[in-house]
């Protein structure tokens, strides 16, 4: 109900932001205290928005110094939606979208399982309350290493060679082709940068996961086994319900935040075969660093951000609301 | 209805390290009210959770109605259980809450609903079943959780300390409403509660534990006027009884240190028969120790404190190193500093061992074959007089 609310509160401000900005702050001195910070974000964020960023993509961007770089209007735009690169955008979108909509669950089923397991008490040797501290921080390895690293890694491991221990174990179960191994072959590439992306990442879910399961009062699960609850019940009716907040949370703020990187993609597979995982953050990156073509690089950057500003309404949404 | 019974009940933690609870025998009849009371650690609630089946006992047997479910796990032992914190599922409305343990069993919608209204009826919250738990008061909170527990017909209803988190009026409404509650059900209950006074009022019959072991099982008024030992002596009764270390000459004489007094033949033999050495501890309860005029009584001090209770009042003096209490009518017209004499209903003092075991009361020894709880309750009111 307060939920509600409030939104409603907020939504009828955002009528008079003037009046609310001095409402919130006092006054034009209020106002004043602010300025330091506003200057700072105007050098390290709006000046680089706008300078590099819209400015650059209505450029022809050359790399000599001397020469100028004239502006083409929304040239640079007509490239990506009409021209020569239409059919890579296209493509890579899908790929992003594909990209993302596995990534995102895998990371959260994987973070769950080693929460839940992490959680529980083993009496086995090695397992036992003296090694925990151990497993639960080893969780946490993948988090913690560079990007770049543990994609170098994976796309090794994943290689068809005597070292490349991930194919070798996979090529049991699937008829992965030995010339180029996983990274080098549809559409195992594509899986081969989900499992390095997810391993590098479910460490912060895990994290989440493990301080939500353990914030769960324990006479909970003490009264629903007495109730007659079995695992997978009790699972279904404690642990979910309570963790539903963070996971909405996580979730979020896992979407927005992977939908741009490229470390992993990069390292793993560089996009490859061909452009078969080649997202769209790996597109900008190669065009403006790879061919120096800034200027197109800067529109796809600029049409990326004004794409995933729904995606960052929703997740502020969800961070304001209380369930 | 079926009865409980521990048989050599051992529990420990941290393997073994920790002794929780250490052979337990206890007998539940059928229908009875049996509450389980000691100091925080002594093990009360280890003991309610191996019967509940949370905890698997190191050793021992645990047996409902001559079957033995020592190793059955709690789904399947016919129990239900109330919490202190009452673990109301927070998700779920108190509808779904009380329908959860028939839910899993498997029960049909007709039943559930059925039990579940009978169940908001018998504690008066059929107007909250929408409500989730976060929405309830304390009270309200404990109905739902006491609902929760008896909709499922138990064979064996536990309580793990369930008045803790109430104010103290709403616990002694829900005290009596539990007792009420149990009486209509008539069904074996474990009560486990830290507070003496609790359980005093609660159990028909009471065991008090310490050290993980039980040290008397029996009713209310035996645990009271014939604790078998020191610890139960004192861990029962408000104001706490009065210990004096004392020693016995071997013939007639009991020397407290600040007072001596003379025993009668039979309590002298029992002593001379029951005690080790010469070291004994005299216990007298607050209300066996009353005011006398000056010279008097047994000795005479000062009032060091006075503590109005309405109907009585209860008094602090320093004999020796100790700090005695007694509780005397209000009706005295005394003051603090004022000095008194002290006199002492003999007939109810009790002697103990320095090592804790009780030796006798000073009436049962003079007294043999009298002493029901009607005849004690009398005389010992006579003796306030």
């Amino acid at each position: 109900m307060s939920a509600i609310d409030q939104i409603g509160r907020r939504r009828e401000g955002i009528g008079g932001i003037v009046d609310s900005v001095l409402e919130e702050y006092g006054s034009v001195q209020g106002l004043l205290f602010l300025l330091p910070t506003l200057v700072l974000l105007t050098g390290i964020v709006f000046y680089p928005m706008i300078q590099n960023g819209l400015l650059l993509s209505l450029r022809d961007y050359t790399l000599n110094p001397a020469a100028p770089d004239p502006f083409v209007g929304l040239a640079n735009y007509e490239y990506w939606f009409f021209g020569a690169g239409q059919a890579l955008f296209l493509f890579s979108i899908k790929v992003t979208i594909l990209y993302e909509l596995l990534v995102v669950p895998f990371d959260l089923v994987v973070a769950l399982g080693a929460a839940l397991l992490m959680n529980e008490r083993f009496q086995l040797p090695g397992l036992g309350i003296e090694t925990r501290a151990f497993w639960r921080g080893l969780m946490l390895a993948g988090y913690a290493s560079p990007a770049i690293a543990a994609g170098l890694t994976w796309g090794i491991m994943q290689q068809a060679a005597e070292y490349g221990i991930v194919y070798q174990f996979l090529t049991q179960f699937f008829d992965i082709p030995a010339s180029g191994g996983i990274v080098s072959n549809k559409p195992w590439a594509f899986w081969g940068v989900v499992i390095a992306k997810v391993w590098r990442d479910f460490g912060f879910m895990y994290i989440v996961f493990l301080a939500g399961v353990q914030s769960i009062p324990s006479a909970l699960y003490e009264i629903s086994k007495v109730d007659g609850a079995n695992p997978i019940q009790r699972f279904r009716y404690i642990t979910l319900p309570h963790l539903r907040t963070v996971i909405v949370t996580v979730v979020m703020i896992r979407t927005v935040f992977t939908v741009g990187k490229l470390a992993i993609p990069l390292a793993t597979t560089q996009g490859g075969p061909v452009n078969y995982t080649r997202v769209l953050g790996l597109v900008i990156y190669d065009v403006g660093f790879g061919e120096w073509a800034l200027g197109r690089a800067a529109a796809l950057g600029m049409m990326f951000a004004v794409s995933i500003i729904p995606l960052i309404l929703l997740w502020v949404k969800t961070e304001t609301e209380d369930y | 209805m079926v009865d409980a019974n521990l048989d050599g009940l051992r529990k420990t933690f941290n393997n073994g390290n920790v002794v929780a609870v250490d052979s337990i025998d206890l007998h539940i009849e059928e229908g009875e009210f049996i509450v389980l009371v000691g100091p925080s650690g002594c093990g009360k609630s280890t003991t309610l959770r191996c019967i509940a089946g949370l905890e698997t006992p190191n050793d021992g047997k645990i047996e409902f109605g001559g079957h033995d479910v020592t190793e059955l796990p709690p789904k399947d032992r016919a129990v239900s259980m109330v919490f202190q914190n009452y673990a109301l599922y927070p998700s779920m409305t108190v509808y779904e809450n009380m329908e959860f343990g028939l839910k899993m069993r498997g029960a049909d919608r007709e039943t559930i609903d059925e039990r579940v209204r009978w169940a908001a009826g018998i504690m008066e919250i059929g107007d909250l079943l929408d409500r989730y738990p976060n929405q309830l008061s304390g009270g309200q909170q404990q109905r739902v959780a006491l609902g929760r527990a008896i909709v499922r017909e138990p064979a064996i209803f536990l309580l793990d300390e369930p008045l803790s988190n109430l104010d103290a009026k709403l616990r002694s409404v829900m005290r009596t409403e539990i007792q009420e509650l149990q009486r209509k059900l008539d069904v074996a209950t474990v009560f486990v509660t830290h507070d003496q006074e609790e359980a005093m009022s609660m159990g028909d019959r009471i065991a008090v534990m310490n050290a993980g072991r039980i040290e008397q099982v029996d009713p209310p008024e035996v645990i009271y006027h014939e604790p078998n030992s020191l610890f139960v002596a004192d861990f029962i009764g408000s104001p706490e009884i009065n210990f004096f270390e004392s020693t016995f000459d071997g013939s007639d004489t009991v020397d407290t240190g600040a007072f001596g007094f003379d025993v009668p033949s039979e309590v002298a033999t029992e002593l001379s028969s029951g005690l080790d050495g010469r070291d004994l501890v005299v216990g007298i309860r607050p209300e066996d120790i009353s005011l006398a005029p000056l010279g008097e009584g047994v000795i005479d001090t000062e009032i060091q404190v006075l503590e109005p209770m309405g109907d009585t009042q209860i008094l602090y003096f320093d004999i020796g190193d100790s700090r005695i209490r007694a509780v005397v009518p209000s009706a005295q017209p005394i003051g603090e500093n004022d000095k008194v004499g002290l006199s002492v209903n003999w007939e109810n003092v009790h002697f103990f061992r320095p090592d804790g075991p009780s030796v006798v009361k000073w009436r049962k020894a003079t007294d043999e074959g009298v002493n029901t709880d009607q005849e004690l309750r009398t005389d010992q009111r006579a003796g306030n007089q």
